[in-house]
């Protein structure tokens, strides 16, 4: 990234504070490059879905409609297995539903900073919500900067990577690629995973995060869909609060038990 | 593009829109307590994980390193790209050898 934090800045209170925040070109632009890394990810997680679509019947058109205004890999992905002519429409409407009940929680956690920008641009930046522009917003917002433009400008460069890999998707397709075999597959993992590695914050965040995944890979194993998401994820919150009530952890934690 | 196409990408369209924004729309009409402030905080990083893990999982003995090269490297040196580029070029190094 082209600007390193600096710990001082580091506000103690965490998220929720009371700076005012603003929304500008800069912030916009900032945004879009410090999102540039991590686009060639997208590109080849664009191209897999390409790959996809164009295997179960989709015109590129089609497709490339899809990626720009659903803008959802893993609720494409999830859709392109329930494909077929005419769609099961209530199915693949409700799997994109449960694959993207967490972006409901990433938009909660930007309430406070989003709350001071105009509701136009507010939410405008938020129908470009994605999982790499919230997490490296976090990151952000963390080093004590408020410029909610950051997050539109991240998403502005993964639409585009998302679009164009698509598309890309589909010349590739003719040549029957097996995404495996360049560990294209692993890429939107990888980042994933670098993503995570990003918004750790320490120590206390281990037991809800090992929980959590634990709790996710047994879901995956056992239930069919993307239930194991919301329940990983109930799971690690359950285990968090458990811990702060152990553990009367830091200046909250008495006062909240009950 | 096939009308029965259109209806079906508009339709996942709006249910995305509705969920980016359905979150920050709701928290906005509550006065949340400190309490629920810091479980939405927390869930934004436990629901990545939860997305994630089961990823890294299926991706066997090979992925599992890749991951935590990935997460060492991410960590240590805040470079997102040099960790995902070292993280795959791991992973297809340790597929020749590991299946």
């Amino acid at each position: 990234m082209p600007e390193t934090t600096s710990e001082e800045q580091a506000t103690a209170g965490g998220v929720m504070d009371d700076a005012p925040a603003t929304f500008t070109l800069a912030g916009v632009r900032f945004g879009f490059l410090t999102m540039l890394p991590l686009t060639p990810g997208n590109f080849a997680y664009g191209l897999v879905f390409g790959v996809l679509a164009g295997n179960v019947g989709l015109s590129p058109t089609e497709a490339v409609v899809m990626s720009g205004l659903v803008y959802s890999g893993a609720g494409q992905v999830a859709a392109m297995d329930l494909w077929a002519i005419p769609p099961p429409l209530l199915t693949i409407w409700l799997t994109t539903a449960l694959v993207s009940l967490r972006y409901l929680v990433l938009g909660a956690a930007l309430q406070p900073w989003l709350s001071k920008i105009r509701p136009l641009q507010a939410y405008g930046t938020l129908a470009l919500l994605a999982d790499q522009t919230w997490a490296l917003g976090l990151m952000e917002y963390r080093a004590g900067r408020r410029d909610a433009g950051f997050l539109l400008g991240g998403g502005i460069a993964l639409i585009i990577t998302w679009v164009t890999g698509t598309a890309g998707g589909f010349l590739l397709g003719n040549l029957a690629p097996d995404p495996a075999a360049w560990s294209l597959d692993f890429a939107p993992t990888a980042i994933f995973v670098a993503l995570i590695a990003g918004i750790w914050r320490g120590k206390h965040d281990a037991i809800p995060w090992l929980v959590a995944a634990l709790v996710a890979i047994a879901a995956h194993q056992l239930l069919a869909g993307p239930w194991y998401v919301p329940l990983g994820a109930a799971a690690g919150v359950v285990a968090g609060q458990f811990m702060e009530r152990v553990n009367g952890t830091e200046n909250l934690g008495a006062q909240d038990a009950q | 593009m096939r009308s029965e196409v259109a209806i079906a990408i508009a339709g996942m369209a709006l249910v995305m829109y509705l969920t980016r924004i359905g979150g920050f729309w709701l928290v906005g009409r509550l006065t949340p307590t400190p309490r629920i402030t810091r479980i939405i905080e927390q869930l934004g990083g436990v629901t990545l994980v939860a997305l994630t893990a089961p990823a890294v999982v299926n991706a066997g003995t090979p992925g599992i390193i890749a991951a935590v090269v990935a997460a060492l490297t991410a960590w240590r040196t805040g470079n997102l790209l040099v960790a995902m580029l070292l993280a795959m070029g791991v992973i297809r190094v340790l597929r020749q050898f590991l299946v």
